[in-house]
């Protein structure tokens, strides 16, 4: 079954922009391990796995803006 | 709350010790800590940081000063003595904070710390960090990896500021930097500062220190 991975919500911050993909389709990742990145405030938010599992689809791409809620990654898990 | 004080260190060798620490909080919350530095010149460049915002790369090398790239946000900031560098190695989770509000007590942690030395500082809606005027006294840059916080807030208090010129600091166009010492005319007793801001971080994070290392 596939695992959405979502941004949370980092609180009222402005801009949310993804600075790093760090995994891509088909790799297989385990649980806690960093797929994303994105930056807000001057901070780097390191999204993890929640799961360990197949990398799906990735939904967005180095640069892009995104808000809470917002589909980030498919995984399937195993 | 552990304080570790480096004294003055190399940026990468400060950066060995916060990832170490780092690891052993996210094993164990318990073993929080503020790692408290003073760097030797260098310029660092922020994960949305440019090169090109080293903008006098042959002063820089004249002067010594290191380039490092590294994993925090925002872009290109300079380190050197006579600047308080803080790094709370924390759990936002157990301080009940998110993103936002631990940003936000960086800066008033700063803000309260030169307002004991009489500056009045204050944020500047979309530029995180801490002003005067338009001149930015106080800088934040983070990254926050299982939950855990990394690097932190930068003080100028006796900053050699010229070292500011060989950069467009945080990619802003048009906006300055200033110093304690600039804003008073005089230097300023660094032990103090980094006294009063400790305390004041740890008053607004509601812990006392418990230990200090060397």
């Amino acid at each position: 079954m596939s695992i959405e991975v979502r941004l949370p919500y980092l609180g009222d911050v402005g801009e949310i922009k993804v600075v790093s993909v760090l995994k891509g389709p088909g790799d297989r990742v385990e649980a806690k391990e960093p797929l994303l990145e994105v930056e807000a405030e001057k901070t780097v938010y390191v999204i993890e796995a929640p799961n360990g599992g197949v990398v799906e689809r990735v939904l967005v791409s180095e640069g892009q803006k995104v808000s809470p809620g917002d589909l980030l990654m498919l995984i399937r898990s195993e | 709350m552990r304080i570790i004080d480096l004294g003055l260190s190399r940026y990468l060798e400060a950066l060995k010790v916060q990832r170490r620490v780092h690891r052993e909080v996210v094993e164990d919350p318990s073993r929080e800590a503020i790692i408290v530095t003073e760097h030797y010149p260098v310029y660092t460049i922020g994960k949305s940081g440019s090169m090109s915002n080293i903008t006098n790369l042959e002063a820089a090398r004249r002067e010594g000063i290191e380039i490092v790239n590294i994993d925090r946000g925002g872009d290109v900031f300079y380190h050197g003595p006579g600047q308080l560098v803080v790094y709370p190695i924390i759990s936002l989770e157990k301080h009940k904070l998110d993103v936002w509000s631990y940003v936000r007590l960086l800066e008033e942690a700063m803000i309260r710390t030169v307002g004991e030395f009489s500056i009045r500082a204050s944020r500047l809606k979309g530029y995180p960090g801490v002003w005067v005027g338009r001149k930015k006294i106080g800088a934040i840059g983070l990254k926050i990896d299982s939950g855990v916080t990394l690097h932190g807030l930068a003080l100028n208090v006796n900053t050699n500021l010229r070292h500011f010129d060989y950069i467009v600091a945080c990619g802003l166009h048009g906006m300055g930097v200033t110093s304690m010492e600039a804003e008073l005319g005089h230097r300023v007793d660094m032990g103090r500062v980094r006294s009063v801001l400790l305390d004041k971080l740890l008053e607004l994070l509601g812990v006392e220190a418990v230990e200090a290392e060397g």
